[in-house]
């Protein structure tokens, strides 16, 4: 049992899912919907095999995150300076990313693989276990924390109280997509390594249905990112043993999430965790006094 | 130090037509540009490809999933029904269809097995919509996400059923059920996969709901809802029945896209994400781009659907390579409609001090 538990807690792609969701997590509790996230996890995992190629390791590291922070840069201006729809911001983004991540795949890349990094095991578990807790005590220990935790609430609110709501959501957003370049580099160099076309694809919505399950507390999601990447790893065992069909196991995140949070909300739960209650507001600030 | 603020306006309606029209023209004019440039094809070409895109009668193929769907979320949107499930409501109005046409009695009947199949697939699909709705209503869960994730439990629905209990027996390679009795597949237009019935179904669909949006009392405190719901309920309206009546119309005009796709084009349930395309979300794009007004998403619809033709028309070099570069001119236009929206709604005033 032990040994199981090691082993899925420093699965690479456990951690690569887990930095994903805590990323997550901190651009919606600053009441962003953060439905691009899929398509900058794509361009991001192609960013990072092709400059590992080309550029090794450490300075693919760099790389990565700087690319995915300039990505979600383009998307926070979307929202917070053209105050487009988050949703709809979200989506068209996706589609622009997809195109781009292959793009940049098939333009740079010199072979279809990379050798893998080779990280223990106990590294891999205290970077996800660390961010967890790092995500956790910046959330809800600091006042850039309290902040993006008001704006995600109540947005005018928070600007009443003095907090600068689009510098405070642009700030969350480079934070969380620090946590998602890290994670996205993980999932290229250490445990995928290799690519094809539209790698990853698919990871940012599990990432955000994770979160949503989670009701966007770090501390919550990590055993949350944990159960449901054994259930994935082992989707195969799972089969073999009891029968069950992988399609189910993989819808199995899905319905979890609406039921948890349907239960959550249903429950004074919801008056504790306190879930970012505008999330996809677009906050516009001349409108306050309204 | 000049001080930027940025401001709301109002801009007449024929201005914020103009300006996207403008956008979209001179987004495909970079569009092209970008293309000649990264394939390398002489700008000639890509604009000859560009117009032959503008006259192609397969733009219905796509039109005829597109409109319907996209009607229906624009229904949704006025009413602030954020309804972005409507792949998923696709998916599962393309399963109804199925059911109707391959495992009941009424599959074989002529001309009454269509319609059935289709009234289905539209019931499927309102009843896909119906618990994120109820959701929203009586625990306040955002609808966004719940309808985002029961996409994917759409998907993997269907995947289960063609990959199970409706495997086809006579079907090798990809996991499909057996073809649909002749009897309930909807004709079509002769050498070409979409059906001029639908066509004129689709467009007489968005004729319709444009009155009901526009012209009855129902729908105008639908478009009310949107910005103020005190002022609605004030009218004597229930505001959650309006909510649930514009949720349940996009999820059944999905749901009635997704029918069309299987009784017109695919003639079979394959796998969610073959018979979904996508298309579903696409579709929210393009209410958008119509402004949420059935009538503007007419056009809206057979723009988008020359993109798509269009990118079919750039992936003739490389396949690869064509459909990552057709994926980022689609996102790159999409954007830009943003943009216009943005220049549209707001403007941006410089004061010095």
């Amino acid at each position: 049992m032990l040994v199981e538990v090691v082993k899925i807690i420093s699965d690479p792609l456990v951690v690569a899912l887990a930095l994903w969701v805590l990323g997550d997590i901190f651009v919606e509790r600053s009441g962003v919907i953060n439905l691009a996230l899929d398509g900058i996890i794509t361009a991001a995992i192609a960013t990072a095999f092709v400059s590992t190629q080309n550029f090794g390791y450490l300075i693919s590291l760099l790389i990565t995150v700087t690319i995915t922070l300039a990505f979600a840069s383009l998307f926070m201006i979307f929202i917070n300076i053209l105050h487009a729809y988050h949703v709809l911001t979200g989506l068209a983004l996706n589609i622009l990313f997809y195109g781009l991540s292959a793009l940049i795949g098939l333009r740079f890349q010199q072979s279809p693989s990379i050798t893998t990094l080779n990280l223990n095991s106990l590294t891999l578990a205290s970077i996800s276990i660390l961010t967890a807790a790092l995500t956790w005590l910046i959330l809800y220990k600091t006042s850039i924390g309290t902040a993006i935790r008001a704006c995600g609430f109540n947005p005018r609110a928070a600007e009443h109280s003095g907090v600068k709501v689009w510098r405070i959501r642009f700030l969350a957003s480079i934070i969380g997509y620090i946590a998602v370049g890290i994670g996205s580099y993980i999932y290229a160099t250490v445990y995928r390594g290799g690519w094809s076309q539209y790698t990853g694809r698919g990871y940012g919505f599990l990432a955000i249905t994770l979160a949503m399950a989670s009701t966007w507390h770090p501390l919550l999601s990590y055993p949350i990112t944990l159960a449901f990447g054994y259930l994935y790893t082992s989707i195969y065992s799972l089969q073999l043993l009891y029968g069950i069909p992988p399609d189910v196991i993989n819808a199995i995140p899905y319905i979890a999430s609406i039921t948890i949070v349907t239960i959550v909300y249903s429950t004074p739960l919801h008056k504790k965790l306190a879930t970012p209650r505008a999330l996809g507001e677009v906050y516009f600030r001349e409108e306050r006094a309204a | 130090m000049p001080k930027v603020a940025i401001v709301k306006r109002e801009l007449s309606k024929i201005a914020t037509v103009l300006a996207k029209v403008l956008v979209i023209l001179l987004g495909l004019l970079l569009a092209a540009t970008l293309t000649s440039i990264a394939t390398g094809n002489p700008l000639k070409l890509i604009s000859i490809t560009l117009f032959q895109s503008f006259t192609n009668l397969n733009v219905f193929v796509y039109i005829s999933t597109l409109l319907p769907t996209a009607v229906g979320l624009s229904l949704a949107f006025s009413a602030n029904a954020w309804n972005l499930g409507a792949e998923g409501q696709l998916v599962f109005g393309a399963i109804g269809a199925t059911f109707i046409a391959l495992f009941t009695p009424l599959g074989r009947q002529e001309i009454i097995a269509p319609i059935a199949a289709l009234i289905f697939a539209s019931l499927f699909g309102a009843l896909w919509a119906l618990p994120a709705a109820l959701l929203k209503m009586f625990r306040g869960i955002n609808e966004a996400l719940t309808t985002l994730l029961m996409n994917f439990i759409a998907y993997y629905v269907a995947n289960y059923l063609v990959k199970g209990p409706w495997r086809g027996r006579t079907v090798y390679g990809y996991p499909t059920t057996d073809m649909i009795p002749i009897e309930s597949r909807i004709p079509t237009a002769p050498g070409y996969s979409f059906s001029w019935y639908v066509v004129v179904a689709c467009i007489a669909i968005a004729v319709l709901l444009y009155l009901f949006l526009y012209r009855t009392r129902v729908g105008i405190a639908l478009r009310a809802l949107g910005s103020s719901i005190h002022f609605v309920e004030l009218s004597g309206l229930s505001s959650k029945k309006l909510f649930l009546i514009a949720f349940l119309i996009s999820g059944a005009l999905a749901g009635f896209a997704g029918g069309v796709k299987i009784l017109v084009y695919h003639k079979k349930l394959v796998e969610g994400s073959i018979v979904g395309g996508g298309y579903g979300f696409t579709s929210i794009m393009v209410s958008w781009l119509g402004g949420l007004n059935p009538l503007f998403v007419i056009p809206a619809s057979y723009y988008t659907a020359v993109l798509y033709i269009l990118s079919f028309g750039l992936q003739i070099g490389s396949a690869a390579v064509g459909d990552a570069l057709s994926s980022t001119i689609v996102g790159f236009l999409l954007a830009l409609i943003l943009l216009a929206d943005f220049l549209t709604r707001y403007r941006i005033v410089i004061r010095f001090r």
